[in-house]
């Protein structure tokens, strides 16, 4: 019965040893532990679109007015048009939105819409575009 | 040529290159242009015309797109630090939104994965205006960071690919000067298995998976999406639901005798799990103590949610073609089907009663002739309802008890898209 209480306390002792062996994470350890994390943003994925070049001059050309229905952006675009027609010789102008009055409201609208309105502006074979983004 | 306001010239950029143009031609003018005097718009457009006779006829593209690289798999990358650490080292690279988030390490993202059978190299899509390609890999790193569980990947992946469809108008919700976020309704079995919260308080604090769900979509929004204030989001002022979008389940056990589920009434199966998700302003809490009869609590929906609540901003005929959500709360919901009213009657009274005249709109709304184009003759009384028709008044069984109705209404553009939920 001796024995085995001797036994007992040394077998606890001898465990009390190891677990005081193994240091806890002090917080010098904690600040130099090294992390491995799968980098969170990802890869941006664009298919390239490019600009048509833009006319060496706007004489006899064609220029687009393209309002995106925002308050005074046709104002100012109207003003543009007026200073293009003093400016530029036979430049003629059309507004997107006297020639398409729907094309005004899209604003944030889809991408389907966007592309729909751009074919539709497209078709007047503008030799440049002009667009005001307004706010 | 665009022509854009000093405030403005970075979303412009921002939007040209998620399209794929990297180098278009830009002409900026000093904000702002709304709401400015004619005489000052004048002034502003003779100050810039030099600039834009220039770029009209000099302008020359010069920067290229970057190379592609590989989407899959994620990058690994080496922090050293405490958690505090890395959280503030992937604030500061733009991961993450200021709030605490989980380190996605390779091990907790893999154990993620097994919340579905989908591949972790498949692309859902691009999230734009960044159009950072969304692979489900990635979808689960966010899914770890935000603290889901592995169970909830197949809600979180509907939900992103209810947003990737074109009709959700991700990019106008995400980069809009308004207050915006994400509406996320979850209908069927789903809801139950994996605790989806659908009564009391649903769409608030304490309930894990909406909590959960609802950050790691934000996240994607703005890591992956790259929809980060000041630019290219662009909100005025933002919100809560920049952090974590609207999202709840129906509470199908609410619903009256006779009514189906929203999920039903979106072409779907009763025993379908069905995400919807539709880019919403704030919505408006309906509180009505008072009503006994149907007619009475219609009366006041109509007197509170006006056409001009919902549909003021400059794209107001977009959203008049638009959804919009009604949350009824199930208190509301008795009171009417306890009269006999079935969801129809309901949407079309409300419809019905819910105009104001066209006088009450700003005269600069350039939406008035296009009005008249829709509807025939009007005149300044002409009364003018919230949509062109009351089908678009979506019902949905919203919360617990408690004498509160909500309504949702769509940020142009964005239409409501439901998904079945795929394990």
């Amino acid at each position: 019965m001796k024995i085995s209480r001797i036994w007992k306390k040394l077998v606890i002792f001898l465990l009390s040893t190891v677990f005081l062996a193994i240091p806890g994470t002090t917080l010098s350890e904690e600040g130099n532990q090294r992390w491995e994390v799968l980098d969170p943003q990802g890869v941006i994925k664009i298919e390239p679109m490019e600009i048509n070049p833009h006319p060496s001059t706007l004489e006899g050309k064609t220029v687009l007015l393209r309002w995106n229905g925002k308050h005074n952006g046709d104002r100012f675009l109207e003003r543009v048009a007026e200073l293009l027609r003093q400016k530029v010789k036979d430049v003629n102008i059309i507004y997107s939105w006297e020639f398409s009055p729907e094309t005004v409201d899209p604003i944030s609208g889809s991408q389907e819409r966007s592309m729909e309105l751009m074919k539709k502006l497209a078709a007047l074979k503008p030799d440049l575009v002009i667009g005001s983004q307004a706010d | 040529m665009t022509i854009a306001t000093t405030e403005f010239i970075g979303l412009a950029r921002d939007t040209a290159l998620s399209q794929g143009v990297a180098d278009a031609c830009f002409v900026t003018v000093p904000h702002p242009m709304g709401m400015t005097p004619v005489a000052d718009i004048k002034e502003k457009a003779e100050k810039a015309f030099p600039d834009i006779l220039k770029a009209a006829t000099e302008w020359k593209p010069v920067a290229k797109l970057p190379p592609l690289k590989p989407v899959y798999p994620a990058e690994r990358l080496e922090l050293k630090g405490t958690v505090e650490d890395i959280n503030r080292q992937l604030y500061a690279s733009g991961f993450s939104l200021g709030l605490p988030v989980i380190p996605p390490t390779p091990e907790s993202v893999a154990t993620m994965l097994k919340g579905t059978n989908r591949k972790p190299d498949e692309v859902l899509g691009m999230i734009p205006p960044r159009m950072g390609a969304l692979t489900v890999e990635l979808v689960a790193i966010h899914a770890v960071m935000a603290g889901c569980k592995p169970e909830y990947m197949p809600v979180l992946i509907a939900a992103l690919e209810g947003l990737l469809d074109p009709k959700a108008n991700w990019r106008g919700a995400t980069t809009t000067t308004a207050t915006t976020s994400f509406l996320v309704i979850v209908n069927g079995p789903i809801v139950d298995e994996i605790g989806i919260a659908s009564r009391q308080g649903a769409a608030g604090s304490s309930h894990h998976a909406n909590a959960s769900i609802g950050y790691a979509i934000n996240l994607i929004a703005e890591v992956v999406g790259g929809s980060r204030p000041p630019s290219p989001d662009k909100s005025t002022l933002g919100g809560p639901g920049d952090f974590v979008c609207w999202i709840f389940g129906e509470n199908e056990d609410a619903l009256p005798k006779g009514w189906e589920p929203f999920h039903v009434d979106r072409g779907f199966r009763r025993e379908d799990s069905v995400v919807t998700v539709m880019g919403i302003y704030p919505p408006v809490d309906q509180i009505d103590h008072w009503s006994a009869t149907p007619e009475e609590h219609i009366n006041w929906w109509a007197h509170l949610v006006t056409p001009l609540l919902s549909i003021g901003g400059p794209a107001w005929i977009t959203q008049m073609e638009q959804p919009h959500i009604v949350g009824l709360g199930p208190e509301h919901a008795q009171l009417l089907a306890g009269a006999g009213f079935d969801k129809e009657q309901f949407r079309k009274a409300f419809w019905e009663k819910a105009r104001i005249p066209l006088s009450a709109w700003p005269k600069g709304s350039p939406n008035i002739d296009l009005l008249k184009k829709r509807l025939g003759p009007v005149t300044p009384d002409t009364l003018i309802p919230i949509t062109f028709k009351p089908e678009d008044f979506l019902i949905v069984i919203a919360g617990g008890s408690g004498k509160h109705s909500h309504f949702f209404p769509p940020f142009p553009g964005c239409f409501p898209v439901s998904k079945l939920v795929k394990k």
